[in-house]
């Protein structure tokens, strides 16, 4: 059985309180987020249409203006950001800052209700690392995902 | 299974708030497991642009109005949260509760109605 009660400590309680702060920015960081893929028609990815299979998202004037192509796919309007010199750095910290903060405060929260029905402290321990090797695997993945992005991206593709 | 477990729980807004904190929380790392999985297509044009596509087909649209549900949730009461633990705002936690409440019924409508008027 596990300890009925464990010392205070300083570090836990650290990561209690970041766990706000982290919410907090979370909030800000998923708004533009929900805006920049969503809502702003010079950006957004996701359009409002229901597409058959095989056919992809028509975008509007605002986005051709800013990919400089007729049909710009969705890839095109991603490496308008992640490709784009002037703006790849901005973006590439977003989203980094994004997958840290976003993955943090998921596995953390996860981590505190699995503690709270695993009543043994090897079942506990074993979970934890089990969540935490798989929050790791994300990040990496997230990570090497966003530094690549636009690496070879060298306009519309032929044809 | 023991599903009475459910039922013990007395449901006041407070208990309420707590449970389904719990459970968009637990669908939100869920999601973020197979989005941060996902984007691994963003490195090759065609695979993305198929991801992108794919999320276009009416299933996703309607777990997209799932997934606005449980990140406006979890946003608004995790603001209730840190009101109550920071500023000392316990007593008007019950309150604040239906207020925001209201308030993510409000966003919920309004980010759920485009996507549902493209099914009429």
């Amino acid at each position: 059985m596990a300890r009925t009660y464990e010392p205070a400590s300083r570090p836990r309680a650290f990561w209690w309180f970041f766990h706000r702060v982290s919410g907090a920015v979370l909030v800000i960081l998923l708004i533009v987020h929900y805006w920049v893929q969503h809502y702003d028609p010079a950006t957004a990815t996701m359009t409002p249409q229901i597409l058959a299979e095989g056919e992809l998202p028509r975008y509007g004037e605002a986005a051709q203006r800013r990919t400089g192509m007729e049909e710009p796919t969705p890839y095109d309007l991603v490496m308008a950001r992640l490709a784009d010199p002037a703006y790849a750095w901005f973006w590439k910290t977003f989203n980094l800052l994004f997958l840290l903060f976003a993955l943090h405060h998921g596995f953390y929260g996860l981590s505190n209700i699995l503690g709270d029905y695993l009543r043994h402290d090897m079942a506990r321990l074993i979970a934890n690392v089990l969540i935490w090797i798989l929050a790791l695997v994300l990040l990496l993945i997230g990570a090497y995902s966003v530094i690549t992005a636009g690496w070879n991206y060298s306009g519309p593709a032929v044809g | 299974m023991k599903w009475d477990l459910l039922f013990r729980y007395r449901m006041r807004p407070g208990m309420l708030a707590w449970l389904l904190h719990r459970i968009s929380g637990l669908a939100l790392v869920g999601y973020i497991v197979i989005h941060v999985y996902g984007l691994r297509a963003l490195t090759d044009r065609e695979q993305f642009n198929a991801l992108i596509a794919g999320y276009h087909h009416p299933v996703f649209r309607i777990l997209e109005i799932f997934l606005l549900a449980a990140v406006t949730y979890h946003a608004l009461n995790g603001l209730r949260i840190v009101l109550i633990d920071f500023l000392g705002w316990s007593p008007k936690q019950k309150r604040l509760f239906w207020t925001l409440s209201g308030a993510a019924v409000l966003i919920i409508g309004l980010g759920a109605y485009p996507i549902l008027r493209m099914f009429l």
